[in-house]
């Protein structure tokens, strides 16, 4: 019975260890993007009206005043971090005329809430679009264990979709 | 009960150390507003030391007329904080300015900063940075790192990193801070480290001797009930001694 316990134990601890890390690069994630034609990083300066909606979403300034993303046509791909709890998850996210293509957590530092990693979570946010408001214009269903981890993906897909809508005017 | 009263007796001499304690660091905590004991902090060594406050070794680099630290977690411009905030292992391995920014760099993160020291931009390993940076250079147009992978130059717009066989320019080096700062510096990483409220919550639950301390608290908990039942049961048989003979009175 101890042994059964204690292989338990390990298991779940194995588990979560393993949840946490990269599940694909950056560049990895761009090259499946853009079928390996990555083009080449343009910047966004997070200034002015900008930065006040940044923080309206995020709750807090966003530590930078410039953004790199990737464009093609209408087309653009954000790599965007965010604190869950404790530690910054890195999330890719592919909008296409103001929608949400494709939301992948590329990097998960946390203990806790991997779960969103899933497809059957980031799948949620296919289609979204931004309200005036800021907000999504759909529900995401959340995750138990996992609030805050999902709190930081719908913050940084509202952020793409704000970014997208600035710099494809 | 002879007994019983000498139990009493020697729990309660035990009793003391905890009473005072408790009551003194409660009436304490009770009024940490009015005394900011939240907002006062702990200077005395070995109490730092016993929380695993620890002076941080320091690193600073030379930029312009400007000194850029780190102590701990912690980059300071001069005595101001920058909002750079480091990992626990991280370490700053350069700073310098190049082209119109301010470069810090750590093993694992290159920010760039305005003229004023507001990061413009934070380049990791979500932007292919390659990592882990041993030390920096530059020339005026190129920006170049060494990493375990090799040598890395990119230009000023710090979108690419492109891989190069040498590079001949001078590697930014740190230099140990003056005195004056250091010891201003310390004194801010240690002195706004630990608020008194902490000790006094900690004394007051015992964790000040981790989880030790909270068994002991237990057990001064359990001697407190005991005292107080024995305390009650003795004052009841010296009060109404005759009801409890009676009841003890074996029937005829």
């Amino acid at each position: 019975m101890r042994y059964i316990i204690f292989s338990l134990v390990v298991l779940m601890c194995s588990g979560q260890l393993a949840a946490r890390g990269t599940y694909q690069t950056p560049q990895d994630f761009l090259a499946e993007v853009f079928a390996q034609q990555v083009p080449k990083p343009q910047k966004l300066w997070i200034v002015k009206d900008l930065k006040q909606q940044v923080k309206k979403i995020l709750g807090h300034r966003l530590g930078s005043l410039r953004l790199r993303y990737w464009r093609e046509d209408q087309k653009t791909v954000w790599i965007l971090e965010e604190v869950g709890k404790e530690e910054v998850i890195t999330v890719g996210v592919v909008v296409d005329d103001n929608k949400i293509e494709q939301l992948k957590v590329l990097i998960f530092r946390e203990s806790r809430g991997w779960e969103v990693r899933h497809a059957f979570f980031t799948d949620q946010f296919k289609q979204a679009t931004l309200q005036d408001n800021l907000k999504l214009d759909r529900s995401i269903d959340g995750i138990s264990g996992a609030t805050l981890s999902v709190r930081a993906l719908r913050k940084l897909a509202r952020l793409a979709l704000l970014f997208h809508q600035h710099v494809v005017k | 009960m002879r007994r019983l009263r000498y139990l009493h007796r020697i729990v309660g001499l035990v009793s003391v150390v905890f009473v005072l304690l408790l009551s003194i660091t409660g009436i304490l905590l009770n009024h940490t507003e009015e005394l900011q004991l939240n907002k006062r902090y702990v200077r005395f060594q070995p109490l730092l030391s016993l929380y695993g406050v620890q002076a941080p070794s320091l690193v600073s680099f030379i930029v312009d007329n400007h000194r850029i630290t780190q102590l701990g977690q912690q980059v300071y411009h001069n005595k101001t904080p920058l909002s750079i905030h480091l990992k626990t292992q991280e370490k700053l391995v350069a700073a310098s300015v190049f082209t119109d920014f301010y470069v810090i760099a750590s093993q694992q993160r290159i920010w760039l900063l305005t003229p004023d020291f507001e990061v413009i931009e934070t380049i990791g390993e979500a932007q292919s940075l390659p990592t882990p940076l041993l030390v920096l250079s530059h020339t005026e147009n190129h920006l170049y790192i060494d990493t375990e992978s090799g040598i890395y130059r990119t230009d000023s717009d710090f979108l690419a990193w492109e891989k190069v066989f040498s590079h001949s320019g001078k590697w930014i080096k740190s230099y140990s801070p003056n005195r004056k700062l250091k010891a201003y510096l310390l004194q801010r990483y240690q002195g706004d480290g630990l608020p008194w409220e902490r000790v006094l919550l900690d004394l007051h639950s015992g964790r000040i001797l981790g989880y030790f301390g909270v068994l002991l608290m237990d057990l001064a908990a359990i001697l407190l009930i005991f005292l107080t039942l024995t305390g009650v049961w003795m004052w009841w048989r010296v009060s109404y001694p005759t009801k409890y003979k009676k009841k003890l009175k074996p029937k005829a």
